[in-house]
């Protein structure tokens, strides 16, 4: 029982605030809550510390640290990982922070929830663990059931949290059987056991339970990336959870479930890329087209971010096709290249889509609306909004220089450097896809410049968005130009490679 | 081995009997879920039912016995019926309503509780079981009293609330 401190302190200082949250949240008064906020960010930020150490000693030429029985693995795709769910986090609480200060809701629990989602995701990042890789996945999913119907005398919070509820426990009970059956045919639940086991058991008897369970595992992620056809929840929950909320779902949470994904994927089930590997593909290309298309028909800018967001996994599923090709010994080409697409894909994703919830809100502050009629005109009377709302939706198309063409271009890439019909077939459903999306993205654009304003905000000042909103945007609109300009992701994702060479 | 091929799994049996496919992973290897290895075809079905053989025996002895127990005691006890005889609780509670009468909505967080405190027994007992055979101890000690703690927090938590008031 050797616990390697060290690489464990991010993960022990936020389940610390998480432990401290909740006790200072029992003695506080009510007038002084506000503080919670503050803890919040402390230990967030604080968790980014050792993060920091670590990554340091890898660029030392630091080993894996390996511990809990073979079970859990910090390495640098870990790292990198835990450190977009802590910033991922920070964003969700500073998006939030208003609301939650406004709302008479229940501060002291939305926060403790919502830092324990992000320890539920920093533990996916490492888990390398069949029951390790569930008590992660439960522990993220858990708060977001709660976090959905946070608005409590809402109905449509309550539908939201409802249906999130019951497509989240239907995931849950698919990952388990599946899991359940894995175990049953190769007798292990480790990972480094299942790459050894599971090329022996494909070829056996029992193969076919192998096979079951590694689709259901497999669907069961697709659930938690809204992927079609398991995407019937998302806009749904979207449209009614608190829209902090939402931007930290299609974020956060998404990306803990490509996570997962990404993780099995590479490190356990590499030998059934005969089973996967169709149906990711045929996942990839559905997700992207019919959230895409559906996204043409929106009216409420949520549920249109929503449909948006689901397509946009579609294009993070795509690279993983070509993800673990057998190449003799070992793998072909588009290993590497793959997992580099899925996580410049997931950094780039982070930073458009928080920014566009973030319009988002401070928008919904004067309109108290989500029609997309709301944004008529929106320069008229929110010029500084509508701008970076623009930033956002051109680089969420994949307009250079904003930082969204950076994730389609390793996408392709990706794609190509495998070499097979089916990669450059998909590559050009992601084109036309691309095409697809540019035309609603743009009508929001359009409409905020070039309709009229109703009379009413045309006659109050300029909207200015609350000061930690001013800051959110800010930062995140320096890097969505700095990231399609700088090749920090890019830098990001290749250190994340590294842990596939080892 | 026979004795553990044989049980009713439903076809599939834990099986120690085919070592070639139950590839090696270090002391962590166990047993994997393999085909029945036996017989095939008629007699394969017959094997199959003949394990059931025990179970309708113990199922056949268990009705006889039963059954003799309470004719025989049918047969001799005098029975002298009256109204609080066969009240539903002899001891004195009068059952009052309907069967279907609604709980009230609060129990739930005493359910909720239980289940925090069950799984907590359910984590200890095996704990507990193994304990003495790890070399360290006191870590694995200290584990414990941490997870206890932490689910203590949820008690204070409920006790702060007011949540075990009943107003």
């Amino acid at each position: 029982m050797n616990v390697d401190w060290h690489a464990f302190l991010p993960e022990a200082i936020v389940a610390g605030t998480v432990i401290l949250l909740l006790l200072v949240d029992l003695i506080l008064p009510n007038r002084s809550k506000w503080t919670l906020g503050g803890i919040t960010a402390l230990g967030l930020l604080a968790a980014a510390v050792p993060i920091a150490t670590l990554a340091a000693d890898f660029a030392d030429g630091g080993e894996n640290r390996v511990f809990f029985a073979d079970g859990y693995v910090v390495d640098e795709l870990s790292l990198v990982l835990k450190g977009f769910f802590l910033a991922s986090g920070y964003v969700a609480l500073l998006l939030a922070y208003n609301t939650i200060e406004e709302g008479a809701y229940y501060r002291g629990e939305f926060y403790f929830l919502l830092v324990s989602a992000v320890l539920g995701m920093m533990m996916i990042a490492s888990v390398r663990d069949l029951i390790g890789l569930f008590i992660a996945f439960e522990l993220f999913s858990a708060p977001g059931y709660l976090l959905a119907a946070w608005k409590k005398y809402d109905l449509k919070s309550n539908e939201s949290g409802m249906k999130y509820f019951l497509m989240g426990v239907t995931a849950t009970a698919i990952m388990l059987y599946g899991m359940s059956l894995l175990y049953g045919a190769t007798g292990t639940l480790t990972y480094s056991g299942l790459m050894e086991v599971l090329p022996g058991v494909l070829d056996g008897d029992t193969s076919s339970l192998a096979i079951l369970g590694i689709v259901l595992v497999i669907a069961s992620f697709a659930f938690k990336v809204s992927a079609v056809p398991f995407h019937f929840w998302a806009p749904d929950t979207y449209e009614g959870a608190p829209t902090p909320v939402a931007a930290f779902f299609s974020v956060a949470v998404k990306g803990a479930g490509f996570m997962g994904l990404v993780s099995l994927i590479f490190f356990a089930l590499p030998a059934g890329d005969d089973v996967w590997r169709p149906m990711i593909w045929v996942i990839a290309a559905l997700t992207m087209t019919i959230g895409n298309l559906i996204a043409l028909r929106q009216e409420n800018i949520v549920r249109l971010l929503a449909y948006s967001s689901i397509a946009q996994s579609g294009y993070i599923l795509a690279p993983l096709t070509v993800a673990a090709l057998p190449d003799g010994e070992g793998f072909g080409p588009g290993h590497t290249e793959s997992l580099q697409a899925v996580v410049i894909y997931l950094l780039v994703y982070a930073v458009m889509n928080f920014g566009a919830f973030g319009v988002v809100i401070a928008v919904a502050r004067r309109t108290h609306s989500g029609h997309l009629d709301s944004y008529d005109g929106l320069f008229a009377h929110a010029p500084s909004l509508a701008v970076v709302m623009t930033m956002f939706l051109a680089a969420l198309a994949g307009i250079p220089p904003l930082a969204g063409w950076l994730g389609k271009l390793a996408v392709f890439t990706a794609l190509i450097s495998a070499d097979e019909v089916w990669g450059y077939l998909l590559a050009v459903i992601v084109a036309v896809n691309a095409v697809i999306a540019a035309f609603y993205y743009m009508r929001v654009v359009r409409k905020m410049f070039a309709e009229e304003a109703p009379e009413e905000y045309l006659v109050l000042p300029p909207l200015q968005p609350t000061p930690s909103l001013q800051f959110t945007l800010g930062g995140l609109t320096l890097l969505v130009l700095a990231a399609g300009v700088t090749p920090m992701f890019s830098h990001l994702s290749e250190i994340a490679t590294n842990s596939l060479s080892l | 081995m026979q004795h553990l091929r044989m049980l009713p799994y439903s076809g599939l049996c834990f099986s120690r009997a085919a070592p070639h496919r139950i590839p090696a992973v270090g002391h962590a290897s166990l047993p994997a879920l393999s085909t029945f290895q036996g017989a095939t075809g008629v007699a394969f079905v017959r094997d199959y039912y003949m394990s059931y053989l025990t179970v309708a025996a113990v199922g056949i002895l268990a009705a006889v016995l039963f059954g003799s127990m309470l004719g025989v005691a049918r047969l001799l006890a005098p029975r002298n019926m009256s109204k609080d005889k066969l009240s539903t609780y002899e001891c004195g509670v009068e059952p009052l309503g309907d069967l279907w009468s609604q709980q009230q909505a609060r129990y739930y967080i005493y359910a909720l509780l239980f289940v925090v405190f069950d799984v907590e027994a359910a984590f200890i007992f095996p704990w507990a079981n193994i304990m003495g055979s790890f070399q360290q101890g006191v870590a694995i000690l200290v584990e414990m009293i941490i997870f206890i703690l932490i689910l203590a927090v949820a008690l204070l938590y409920v006790v702060r609330k007011g949540l075990l008031r009943w107003s």
